[in-house]
């Protein structure tokens, strides 16, 4: 049976925080700004976090997509190697 | 005169072309030492073979670690090949990781001041200020990117390695 790796879990998370977060924080800076008048000066710390957002939300799904892509990748391998790998062989002296 | 062979010092000359051990030293076993119905006994081992003196010290230096539980066995005659090394850390790593959460600050930053510097600069007029906030607001996205991808990517290198173990 094939062990679970714990850095893999831990790549399922982080593709799915950064996909997921990035879903969230995109809604969140298109209601910010919605709501926002933009010729009246709001809250600066609100401001800036919807900067951030709107930084690193492109960013953020493109590197959680691919690393959910990876993932596929790794997980295909992972079951490919227990039939492709040649039996080990003793050495011949 | 027989000319002395010339062994390689860096390894054990019982296991180089050449190499005769002294005759006092394999002593024929006695015809006792089998038990009943020619069962080995204890003293059917093998025994390790003296070294000259120059190895020594090496042997002594074996003998007292504690993780080889018996000193009597042989050692094996072909040296273990070297493993590969699937550390989970080492410098480049370590950099790489430094490097991906300064490209992501960075690029963070930079993307803040762009976009305040848009509204809280100049104006409209054409300058080195508008050209640098038009640069850094390029490469603002590239960078979080990057640094991203790279921190993503020292999981992947472990998750490949802790494969690599099992």
């Amino acid at each position: 049976m094939i062990r679970r790796n714990p850095w893999m879990a831990l790549l399922w998370v982080i593709g799915c925080v950064l996909v997921l977060g990035t879903a969230g924080m995109q809604t969140w800076t298109a209601w910010f700004y919605f709501q926002t008048d933009l010729a009246v000066v709001g809250d600066p710390v609100l401001t800036t976090l919807a900067q951030i957002a709107g930084a690193l939300a492109l960013p953020a799904a493109l590197v959680g997509i691919a690393t959910v892509a990876g993932l596929l990748f790794l997980h295909a391998k992972r079951r490919a190697r227990p039939t492709a790998r040649p039996a080990k062989q003793a050495p011949s002296r | 005169m027989t000319e002395q062979p010339t062994f390689d010092p860096r390894f054990d000359p019982a296991f180089q072309r050449g190499y005769e051990p002294p005759a006092r030293e394999t002593p024929p076993a006695p015809a006792e030492a089998s038990g009943p119905d020619g069962a080995p006994t204890v003293s059917d081992k093998p025994r390790e073979q003296p070294r000259p003196a120059e190895f020594a010290p090496a042997v002594e230096e074996a003998a007292a670690e504690p993780s080889q539980p018996e000193p009597s066995q042989p050692e094996p005659a072909q040296p273990e090949p070297a493993q590969p090394n699937h550390a989970l850390s080492n410098s480049f790593e370590r950099t790489l990781g430094v490097v991906a959460a300064a490209l992501v600050i960075a690029g963070v930053s930079a993307a803040l001041w762009a976009n305040n510097s848009n509204y809280n600069g100049p104006g409209q007029t054409w300058g080195w200020h508008q050209a640098l906030q038009s640069v850094v607001w390029a490469l603002s996205s590239p960078m979080i990117t990057v640094g991203l991808a790279t921190g993503v990517g020292l999981v992947f290198r472990r998750a490949i390695v802790w494969e690599l173990r099992e």
